[in-house]
């Protein structure tokens, strides 16, 4: 698997390609309707670039202004081990709040 | 702003992979808000920074030197920050009075400039103006002719070691 270091922006266009393919405008939509932050185009598109550059998304039709973007196996893998330590942290950090 | 012109400041071979889908995104941003236009900017400028490069199946993530990256961003925005540079020396000069530059190049005499038209009909159109301002214009002008000379000056030595240092790249 590739070692990619992931922004917020990345993590959140990899959450919102999860249920399935979207091109960059459902993206946009689907990631201030979870997160509540809205992407700028090129915010988007530079995330969208590198993360394509990376292999963990990947384009499904060669043109077009609406291509729909889907996650790669190793995407899938990326966004996995990226959950699973948000978790372990966000448990860390809940338990320490109530102890507090 | 016209949305092409934005897309124009990103490089042309993140144009050719990602210009139709981000075109296809501005024309869904009615009105184009400064924020949006402030994002593209930003977005092109870290597409040059990160420049892409097409690969048998794909666009990857290239992995240029730094120094090619460096000589390419300068090559890109030089005279961006040639024409900021000027502004800001205006904006200084206007500031200061004028005095930065009168020191420098002599102060303005008083007078008008006179523009006279004579019309076929024997008519004439005559126009006055105050030689301090002429002199300030033509002065400010200057001045962005200088800094724009001298940012594509930078950009051509920084084109040429590029293509020297490395060729392959295009």
């Amino acid at each position: 698997m590739t070692d990619v270091r992931l922004s917020t922006e990345a993590l959140l266009i990899l959450v919102s390609l999860a249920d399935g393919p979207k091109h960059g405008y459902a993206m946009q939509q689907d990631i201030q309707l979870v997160s509540g932050r809205r992407l700028g185009p090129g915010t988007l598109y530079g995330a969208i670039a590198r993360l394509e550059g990376a292999g963990l998304i990947e384009a499904m039709m060669e043109r077009g202004a609406r291509r729909p973007y889907r996650l790669t196996p190793a995407g899938t893998k990326h966004l996995r081990a990226e959950l699973e330590s948000l978790k372990g942290l966000t448990q860390a950090g809940t338990r320490r709040l109530a102890a507090r | 702003m016209n949305r092409q012109v934005l897309l124009r400041l990103y490089p042309r071979a993140w144009r050719e992979r990602y210009g139709e889908e981000l075109a296809a995104q501005l024309q869904a941003q009615r009105p184009l808000r400064i924020g949006i236009v402030a994002d593209l900017v930003r977005g092109a400028l870290d597409a040059h920074l990160h420049p892409l490069r097409r690969d048998t199946r794909t666009m990857r993530i290239s992995h240029l030197s730094r120094g090619t990256i460096a000589a390419r961003t300068a090559l890109v925005w030089s005279p961006v920050a040639a024409v900021g540079a000027a502004a800001v020396l205006v904006l200084i000069d206007f500031w200061e009075g004028h005095m930065v530059w009168y020191r420098l190049v002599g102060f303005p005499s008083e007078g008008f400039v006179t523009l006279t038209w004579f019309r076929s009909d024997g008519s004439s159109w005559v126009r006055f103006f105050p030689f301090d301002e002429v002199y300030d214009l033509a002065l400010h002008f200057a001045m962005l002719a200088v800094a724009l000379s001298g940012a594509l000056i930078f950009a051509a030595v920084a084109r040429k070691a590029l293509r020297a240092s490395e060729p392959s790249v295009s």
